[in-house]
């Protein structure tokens, strides 16, 4: 039950540095909490208004008291215990509301002087961050993390330093992510906590030559992944792997400038699978090469080619059309 | 909690809710599941906490739009209540028990940016570094405790981030307290021989300063 207390002037509700849970308010009298400034160590004097609470961050929080609460005439208290305190105000929402204000106002106070402070020091640029942990994420094959960054990277920074390999990479997350998805779900590496189990994928082995292919891939290493993706086209019965081993084979000869090996080698595969779950962007790869090879009519047709099979994949589209207005068409 | 559906949602095992350095203009409310809260710090995805039904995430966006400073990840299928600045208010008059949670959530953070603003505050390097062993000994010890030798589950980076200073020179100061055997460093835990010992090595040079 909330208790009623009298305190006689000059005495003292509570000292700074005491550990209790009781919160008070203050029916009539004066009372002061006095507390230093953290950042200039000044005196500072709060007097308490008659029905105010006081004493509530620190039992609430179970945290020492943050100043003195000192009695400046006979005063009238009732005192609460936390769950008597959240009974009171459950009932009405108001001083929660009232109390939120002031909280959360310090709270942004205090908030700004700590990161002023940081400024000095290590603060990361936001969209270095963002690409930061992107590539992080994708190293880690952990794709859909990977392309959600790196779309809201695209979102947020449209003329960002970064932009062209958020991009490129955001195709290759999404890709991959579509296959960890077929294959049983999103792939989940819990951080390194050790609390959580890692989510086992149960890849097969084409798989997993894949995603270590797709992740010297990501890296730029293109020779590693070459053999990967090479390797992955020798095995048997796995269709799925095979079709994507192929396109990103040709990415990779395309990625690392051999445009005459990425037209024989995606020509090879239409004459082999004509056709191909990956048509367009096959086509895309093939008209790309020729554009480079300085061929702009067998790149367009190429182009042009690969445009309405892309419909349903914008990302693709979109790069379809770009590399046709570079060509003029 | 029927009149909030509309601002249910559900969030698949496995998603991104936010990410780090996002700006953010949302908070969430966990109804159901458990979310991990995580920073990438270098090579390494580093969890910070993982929150149950009943607790609150991403309020910092009802102050500012400042960048998310953790991401926040779905370890189960989620519902979450998703809030913003414009109806914060009126639903929080709706629902006490959301505003308390709320409450008691920015006097936990109000403290923890003090702790860490006494830290920052501190010019001595030295000092700083011996400030975050006492402060992860505030969040661990039971009080009156007049045990010494206190262990936490920290590397040179996680210190380096709270003393506000870069790694290598963190590292500095570590190995300075290492060869005056004060503490003891492993790959995943720092060990402090004497707590005591670095509450009169702050409060000294805390006091010199002032």
């Amino acid at each position: 039950m909330p208790k009623p207390v009298r305190f006689k002037t000059d005495s003292v509700v509570y000292f700074q540095g005491d550990v209790d849970e009781r919160i008070y308010i203050l029916k009539s009298g004066r009372i002061v909490l006095r507390s230093k400034d953290i950042e200039t160590g000044q005196e500072i004097n709060d007097l308490i208004q008659t029905g105010e609470f006081f004493g509530v961050k620190s039992a609430l929080g179970r945290f020492p008291r943050e100043e003195d609460a000192l009695v400046l005439s006979d005063s009238d208290v009732v005192q609460f215990s936390v769950p008597e305190f959240e009974q009171v105000v459950s009932s009405n929402t108001r001083i929660i509301i009232k109390m939120l204000k002031v909280f959360s106002n310090q709270l942004r106070r205090i908030h700004s002087k700590v990161s002023s402070m940081l400024n000095q020091h290590d603060q990361i640029d936001p969209a270095e961050g963002l690409h930061h942990s992107a590539s992080f994420y994708f190293r880690n094959k952990q794709f859909a993390h990977a392309a959600y960054i790196w779309r809201r990277y695209l979102e947020l920074y449209p003329d960002g330093r970064h932009v062209e390999d958020a991009r490129r990479y955001l195709g290759r997350a999404e890709q991959s992510e579509t296959v960890q998805a077929h294959h049983g779900g999103e792939r989940t590496t819990p951080a390194s906590s050790g609390e959580e189990p890692r989510v086992r994928e149960e890849l097969s082995d084409a798989g997993t030559v894949f995603f270590e292919a797709e992740s010297a891939f990501a890296n730029d290493n293109f020779a590693e992944a070459i053999k990967g993706f090479q390797e992955v086209l020798n095995f048997p019965d796995d269709k799925e792997y095979k079709f994507k081993a192929q396109v990103q084979l040709g990415r990779c000869y395309f990625e690392s400038g051999d445009t005459g090996r990425t037209i024989r080698h995606f020509s090879q595969v239409l004459k082999e699978i004509p056709r191909h779950p990956q048509m367009s962007e096959i086509l895309f790869y093939i008209g790309s090469s020729y554009l480079k090879n300085g061929d702009v009519q067998k790149g367009t047709t190429f182009l042009k080619k690969a445009r309405p099979g892309a419909a349903e994949e914008p990302a693709l589209r979109r790069k379809i059309d770009k590399a046709l207005s570079q060509a003029g068409s | 909690m029927g009149a909030f559906d509309r601002f249910a949602k559900k969030i698949p095992k496995g998603q991104m809710i936010f990410c780090e350095y996002e700006p953010g203009n949302s908070f969430y409310l966990i109804q159901d599941g458990r979310v991990q809260i995580t920073k990438v710090m270098g090579d390494i995805e580093k969890a910070i906490d993982i929150l149950r039904p009943g607790e609150l995430f991403g309020e910092m966006a009802i102050l500012e739009e400042a960048p998310r400073s953790a991401s926040a990840i779905a370890l189960d299928e989620v519902t979450v209540l998703e809030f913003n600045r414009a109806n914060f208010e009126i639903l929080m008059q709706g629902n006490p028990q959301i505003a308390l949670t709320l409450l008691k959530t920015f006097v936990k953070r109000i403290y923890d940016q003090r702790r860490r603003f006494m830290i920052l505050r501190l010019n001595d390097i030295q000092a700083r570094v011996a400030d975050v062993f006492l402060m992860l000994h505030e969040g661990m010890a039971p009080k009156h405790s007049e045990q010494d030798r206190w262990e936490f589950p920290v590397t040179t980076n996680d210190v380096a981030h709270w003393a506000g200073i870069a790694p290598d020179k963190a590292r500095t100061v570590i190995n300075q307290f290492v060869s005056q055997r004060r503490i003891e460093l492993y790959p995943n835990k720092i060990v402090v021989q004497n707590i005591h010992d670095l509450q009169r090595l702050v409060s000294s040079r805390r006091r010199d300063e002032e």
